[in-house]
């Protein structure tokens, strides 16, 4: 098994028949069949072994719920490039009646509301409604990183791949929401997707958005996915980006956008009002294992970087320089500066940062290491926004287990 | 505001089974997904079977069987409870308990009063 969701290389072919063999044989004798014999990766915390498991449209990714699905990326597939291929792109869902086939013919997006005239727009009709427009942008889980929570809390057990990065293609939800005419007054925008609860008790998953941010012209209703149709289980036929928020805006198979002149409440707002909270507050914490006095939505992405190149106890050589590299993002301000420090956070070096893609893409980074005792050492990295925003050593809790973005480090050997 | 008014082609993976293999012309968006084979962890405690029968109307058993080790007796009931209040899951409050105790015995802390009320046999 694999220690870690910090990368490692491909699994080579020999290497996964071993690791299906090792999963046959603990279930031969005796062994919890709890994950059956499917290749796996351990994430770095109690309970983590994930199975691999392909997905329709997607390579093998870590299981981390099967109904309804949720897959993680496994962390190596970020040392690929600055742009996630969609057959790895992680999958979230929060409602287990998912589409699993979407027929163009009768699909329709409506918009209605506080609008002026109330839409219902095809696909087609969305491709010719304005010229297309492309925008690279983060995709971020709220939870991502959530099992690394201490003390831990409960949730989906996410090492640090629900996130991705995107060329997301479409056009702004400006060009609509003009189109349909929104009313004077109009305060946010609810989103809602063709998924559904399995039972009427439960709350559809609905987000909203305040009318100035939907208005923003980056705000996407896309298409297109890094050159393809957007994979069904991210969206298809149609997924609202929201660059610099958090996954949980980014419905999927959007199907129906409300205006709405009140702040949006009732039952089906349950994931605005009750879930993807996190204290209102700085650091959107609270003294671990308390309760929040005020809590606000999730909003933001913040900065955070990763170091992509070496895996948890990677070994170095001696004098030799080895070329180190990694990631970086924040809400949209762009990466302003990426360090690293192998002295716990003493000493700190500037790495070079890459060609930009964008303000709301990963900023690939490198920098040259160059060991100078063998022994254990930790490898640290921080990036700070052109916001200014930087991360903070010591990781804030809440108790969703939301946000997180201290500084990451890295256990390396130098031999 | 669930789909209202719109025909579209849905095949519900209850149970990851029941997919009706397209409606209209097969594309790469018609899918299938992997059989789900998580499984809960089988006990003697009555909550066990309330867990097969009710938490798995709505998600998998893997929702479970990956959180945390160690939780406690009022951690599990809490999370139990958030699915009745938040979710609408089909429990009262003797489900609750009795869940609680099967969750965090099974899952979470080993030392859990009331664990040893055992279900009786039918």
């Amino acid at each position: 098994m694999n220690s870690g969701d910090e990368p490692d290389p491909p699994a080579p072919a020999a290497r996964r028949v071993f690791l299906r063999q090792a999963g046959m044989a603990l279930t031969a004798l005796g062994g919890m069949p709890l994950l059956g014999d499917a290749a796996t990766l351990t994430q770095p915390f109690d309970n983590g072994e994930r199975e691999l498991i392909a997905y329709p449209q997607k390579r093998p990714l870590l299981r981390i719920t099967t109904r309804p699905p949720h897959l993680e990326t496994p962390f190596a597939v970020f040392n690929e490039g600055a742009i996630t291929p969609n057959d790895a792109f992680f999958v979230r869902y929060h409602l287990a009646n998912i589409p699993l086939a979407v027929d163009l013919a009768t699909y329709r997006l409506a918009v209605r509301g506080k609008v002026a005239t109330e839409l219902s727009l095809s696909m087609a009709d969305l491709r010719t409604m304005a010229s297309p427009v492309d925008v690279v942008a983060v995709n971020q889980c709220s939870g991502n990183s959530r099992g690394f929570s201490q003390p831990r809390v409960f949730g989906s057990q996410l090492g640090n791949g629900s996130m991705g990065n995107a060329r997301w293609s479409g056009i702004p939800l400006k060009t609509v929401l003009k189109k349909a005419g929104v009313a004077a007054g109009a305060k946010q925008v609810t989103f809602n997707g063709l998924d559904t609860p399995v039972l009427p008790s439960t709350p559809d998953f609905i987000k909203a958005l305040d009318l100035d941010v939907a208005l923003h012209p980056d705000v996407l209703l896309a298409w297109g996915m890094n050159g393809k149709d957007i994979p069904l289980l991210n969206g298809y036929p149609l997924k609202l980006i929201v660059p610099g928020y958090f996954g949980t805006y980014w419905v999927k198979h959007l199907s129906e956008i409300t205006v709405i002149d009140e702040p949006f409440a009732g039952h089906d707002a349950w994931f605005m009002t009750t879930g993807y909270r996190v204290p209102d507050n700085e650091c959107n914490c609270v003294a671990p294992g308390t309760v929040p006095a005020k809590t606000t939505p999730i909003s933001k992405l913040k900065v955070r970087s990763f170091v992509t190149s070496v895996t948890r106890n990677s070994t170095l050589k001696v004098g030799h320089r080895t070329i180190i590299r990694g990631i970086a993002f924040d809400s949209g301000s762009g990466i302003k500066k990426v360090e690293l420090s192998s002295d716990r956070g003493h000493q700190w070096q500037e790495a070079a940062l890459a060609k930009s893609l964008g303000p709301y893409s990963f900023r690939e980074w490198s920098m040259p290491l160059v060991p100078t005792a063998p022994g254990p050492f930790e490898l640290r990295v921080r990036a700070t926004a052109v916001s200014g925003e930087t991360q903070p050593t010591e990781a804030g809790w809440n108790p969703a287990g939301y946000a997180r973005n201290a500084i990451e480090s890295l256990n390396l050997v130098a031999v | 505001m669930r789909g209202r008014g719109l025909a579209i082609v849905i095949a519900l993976c209850m149970a990851g089974g029941l997919h009706s293999p397209g409606v209209g012309a097969a594309d790469a968006h018609d899918i299938t997904l992997p059989a789900e084979t998580a499984v809960l962890k089988v006990s003697p405690l009555a909550g066990y079977q309330i867990a097969v029968q009710k938490c798995q109307i709505c998600h998998s058993a893997d929702y479970i069987n990956l959180q945390p080790p160690g939780m406690s007796l009022a951690q599990w009931t809490a999370e139990v409870l958030k699915m009745k209040a938040a979710y609408g899951a089909p429990i009262d409050e003797a489900d609750v308990k009795l869940l609680g105790i099967y969750l965090a015995s099974t899952y979470g802390d080993a030392t859990v009063p009331g664990a040893e009320r055992r279900s009786t046999p039918e």
